[in-house]
């Protein structure tokens, strides 16, 4: 069985990012007398929304990814969920930036979904490229049809599903 | 998609601190500033200001200070008390000055927004459908027109039609009895009725853009292969044309938002002084002017923060809409 964990680099960022985002919100809702309503409810909702990625994020610092023969499983202190190679339906690689996004500033999610479970990966995940590759080949072998995004996605990313 | 959202919105920050000094420097880069201004206007009425008055402008405005002073002043009002400042032309705090304008300006915009799309996206379609068609000519020659026409002389042309033909006059967006009037129900059923003039005189150029826009991007999709290979397998018109094509042409739709929001606002400020609308354009103009900087620089930020959720809506739709890898950007590792 092999093991891929979450780069701990990149999980650092992240919590440095949620950490920034915290306090640039929470701070003035926590520290400003006399603030608007309308703006102290944005701030609010805006911290709530950093401190699920601070959560996030350190679960994903416990979180691995097992990979064997038969299956892939995300395991983490909450949860374990599995699914076996062969009951995979559904494949989508999704590639999230900005219009005017720099190199390197997106990020890629491969979700995988079938018999009730789905499995989400991020691309900040160890050898994330490794594993687009063989879920590629998964999909020519066993004809899983995916959308022209996936499909391009695959493409750009230089493992092209081969019929 | 939690990770793009956070990182969005953790880069609108500095942007918006960037944008900040920009705004500031900018107010200030004519020579003198609102108290020079004021002392010359009591000297050529043959009058004194007071040592206090002047005191008090320095003390509680930093006049005379240097420039990144009164910059840090103006922040901290902003980030630490939500004060956006005083406005010296009004003598009131901005928020009061804003107050309604600010929400007439917004109601105009938004309405402008969703008439842009409503007339926009089916005219675009059936111009890329019907390509070559009768309709399409017809409505292509519409669009070139409304491209073609600055919107002060379509908001001029208006208000001499409506003159000559009914007598009306079509400026303003109150009737005149309700002009000062506290905004009530009464006031918002007559901002309703005023309100289609500057939505056509506004929406006008944007909306041909748009029918250009569409018409172009869904042409470009319906001549690709899998929609030629969908049609020639039996796929019915209708899905072969909203399943993947409609939705791979609406990313540049989508992707205009984010300028459309303050394009719509600062742009409809000369509109605003021709049909005599009570938004903020005429007010940030005036502000330019007489170096009110407070109110100058408050409207500025606004305009910022609108470009700046402008366009984080629109990547979050595309996000959301069509997450490809778009050629020259690269997932990171």
């Amino acid at each position: 069985m092999k093991i891929l964990r979450y780069d701990s680099g990149a999980l650092a960022k992240d919590a440095a990012r949620g950490l920034i985002g915290l306090a640039v919100t929470a701070g003035p809702a926590l520290g400003v007398e006399n603030i608007l309503r309308p703006v102290e409810i944005v701030c609010w909702a805006l911290a709530a929304l950093f401190a699920v990625f601070l959560l996030r994020t350190a679960l994903r610092h416990k979180t691995e990814i097992q990979l064997s023969e038969d299956a892939i499983a995300v395991q983490n202190p909450l949860r374990r969920r599995q699914l076996k190679w062969s009951d995979i339906a559904v494949v989508k690689l999704s590639y999230f930036a900005s219009a005017k996004a720099r190199r390197g500033s997106g990020v890629l999610t491969l979700t995988l979904r079938g018999g009730g479970t789905k499995i989400i990966v991020e691309s900040s995940l160890k050898e994330f490229d490794r594993l687009a590759e063989s879920v590629a080949e998964l999909c020519a072998r066993q004809g899983i049809d995916v959308d022209p995004t996936t499909m391009h996605n695959f493409d750009a990313m230089g493992s092209p599903i081969r019929r | 998609m939690l990770d793009y959202i956070v990182r969005r919105l953790l880069v609108m920050i500095p942007t918006l601190l960037v944008i900040s000094i920009l705004v500031f420097v900018i107010i200030q880069l004519p020579p003198g500033d609102y108290l020079t201004t004021l002392i010359q206007e009591y000297q050529d009425r043959g009058e004194q200001i007071g040592e206090e008055v002047l005191a008090f402008y320095r003390e509680n405005y930093g006049f005379g200070e240097p420039m990144w002073k009164q910059y840090l002043l103006w922040m901290k009002g902003i980030l630490l008390e939500g004060n956006l400042g005083y406005s010296f032309e009004y003598e009131l705090p901005v928020s009061d000055v804003v107050g309604d304008r600010m929400f007439l300006t917004i109601l105009v915009s938004f309405v402008t927004i969703i008439f842009v799309y409503i007339v926009a996206f089916p005219i675009g379609v059936y111009s890329a459908v019907n390509q070559y068609s009768p309709g399409d000519y017809a409505l292509t020659f519409v669009g070139f027109i409304g491209l073609a026409t600055p919107n002060f002389l379509l908001a001029l042309i208006l208000m001499y039609l409506a003159n000559e033909w009914t007598g009306a006059s079509i400026g303003g967006l109150v009737d005149d009895d309700l002009r000062d009037a506290p905004m009530s129900w009464e006031k918002f059923v007559s901002v309703l009725q005023h309100l289609w003039v500057p939505v056509i005189v506004i929406g006008t150029s944007g909306t041909a853009g748009m029918i250009r826009r569409l018409r172009a991007n869904l042409l470009d999709e319906l001549h690709k292969q899998y929609v030629v290979t969908a049609r020639a397998k039996g796929v019915p018109p209708k899905k072969a044309l909203f399943k993947y094509p409609l939705r791979m042409a609406l990313n540049p739709f989508i992707a205009d938002i984010g300028n459309l929001l303050p394009e719509i606002i600062s742009g409809s400020a000369i509109v605003s002084i021709v049909l005599s609308l009570e938004t903020t354009g005429p007010m940030l103009l005036r502000a330019l002017e007489t170096q009110d900087m407070y109110l100058a620089g408050s409207f500025l930020m606004v305009l910022a923060l609108l470009t700046v959720l402008g366009n984080l809506l629109s990547d979050l739709a595309l996000a959301a809409l069509d997450p490809r890898i778009r050629l020259g950007a690269e997932a990171t590792k």
